[in-house]
């Protein structure tokens, strides 16, 4: 995959972004850009880009479910590839992810070696369907 | 707070009341009726009102009671003196911690890149040895420039070593937070006990356990023992495969 890849972190959490972002340039992502919710983060990705976003659940102003739906009804971001990012554990809600059209879902606290997968796996999906 | 039985003669001196009460309404005296009904009404909200002045007491005695000890105080920087803004504390604490904890991560992560780059410029040394082999004069030049090196390891793992304690002196935190948190837990329980003692001095039941109640729609992090509904990562994972994902 390519590491210039363009990355949108979106937490309400700074610390969490920085942890994210560490993580991600630890594997070689460098290419990251910071928003605080989906209101921050909407405009952010409408402006263009942006190819790959990791986003928290529960987040003031504009929560990352509702920031998923956002994408996914707009057509010129509909195919951006969307990994959440949540301490949200309920089954309910990870159905509620994966019918909004997530393409992964990783449990806090989290490992590298977690987000490790899921990219991997995300990104051999796209390659597939490619 | 209030005692669960009745005693004997406030038992009968309510018969009493009620007595009188009935024996009024018979006889048509409405007048009479409504004055010892009202006094009556009225005496079971003196009841209320004592509950809630101790009620009051009780709070403002536990809030008062809730003082930092010394250290905590020091830390804090200042007297902080509700429960809320206790919790603003240990969100401030936690958030600086993190943040100390990556700016060392960060900072140590460099000296190893240092100690690699140091290693290079041994292999480079090496390299010249071989090549000026049997040369007096270059050879004091390498000495110097593995010398050089040497220090350069030494004081990068002084550095690592250095940033590695105040990481682990960073997580300092966790038993600052979690003092307070105990202390604004205790304090929460003891306003919900005494609410419900509240509740059932003034005759209302208790449906169920108020801590029970749903405050938002979100979960948020799962809690051993308090979130039984949630899952584990694999768990999730297994979930998304059954899906399709």
């Amino acid at each position: 995959m390519d590491k210039n890849l363009k990355i949108l972190i979106v937490d309400d959490f700074s610390t969490m972004r920085r942890i994210v972002k560490n993580l991600l340039a630890d594997l070689g992502y460098t290419n990251t850009q910071e928003a605080d919710d989906g209101k921050t983060a909407w405009p952010m990705l409408l402006g263009g880009g942006f190819e790959f976003v990791v986003t928290d659940w529960n987040m003031p102003g504009m929560t990352g479910i509702d920031l998923l739906k956002a994408i996914r009804g707009e057509p010129k971001l509909a195919s951006l590839p969307v990994l959440m990012v949540t301490a949200e554990a309920q089954r309910d809600q990870i159905i509620e992810a994966a019918k909004a059209g997530v393409n992964g879902y990783i449990i806090k606290p989290f490992t590298a070696v977690t987000l490790k997968e899921k990219l991997d796996k995300i990104f051999a999906r796209l390659a597939e369907a490619a | 707070m209030n005692a669960p039985f009745k005693s004997l003669p406030a038992r009968a001196d309510q018969l009493a009341r009620m007595r009188e009460l009935v024996s009024l309404l018979e006889n048509g005296d409405d007048a009479g009726f409504e004055a010892r009904f009202s006094s009556l009404l009225q005496s079971r909200d003196q009841g209320l009102f004592v509950s809630v002045a101790r009620l009051t007491r009780d709070l403002h005695d536990a809030v008062r009671g809730l003082s930092f000890d010394e250290q905590l105080s020091t830390l804090a920087g200042r007297e902080i003196p509700d429960a809320c803004s206790r919790l603003d504390y240990v969100t401030r604490v936690t958030e600086e911690a993190a943040h100390k904890t990556l700016d060392l991560v960060e900072q140590c992560q460099q000296l190893t890149q240092d100690i690699v780059l140091a290693t290079h410029d041994i292999s480079a040394a090496c390299h010249r040895a071989h090549v000026y082999a049997g040369s007096p004069y270059s050879l004091s030049g390498l000495v110097v420039s593995v010398d050089e090196t040497r220090d350069h390891i030494v004081n990068s793992a002084a550095s690592l070593r250095d940033r590695l304690s105040r990481l682990a002196q960073a997580q300092e935190y966790q038993d600052l937070a979690g003092q307070v948190i105990k202390k604004v837990t205790t304090l929460v329980r003891s306003v919900e006990r005494a609410l419900i003692d509240l509740l059932r001095a003034s005759g209302g039941a208790v449906a169920s356990r108020p801590s029970d109640a749903p405050v938002n729609h979100l979960h948020g992090p799962a809690v051993a023992g308090v979130t039984p509904l949630a899952v584990s990562q694999d768990d999730a994972d297994s979930l998304l495969a059954d899906l399709g994902f």
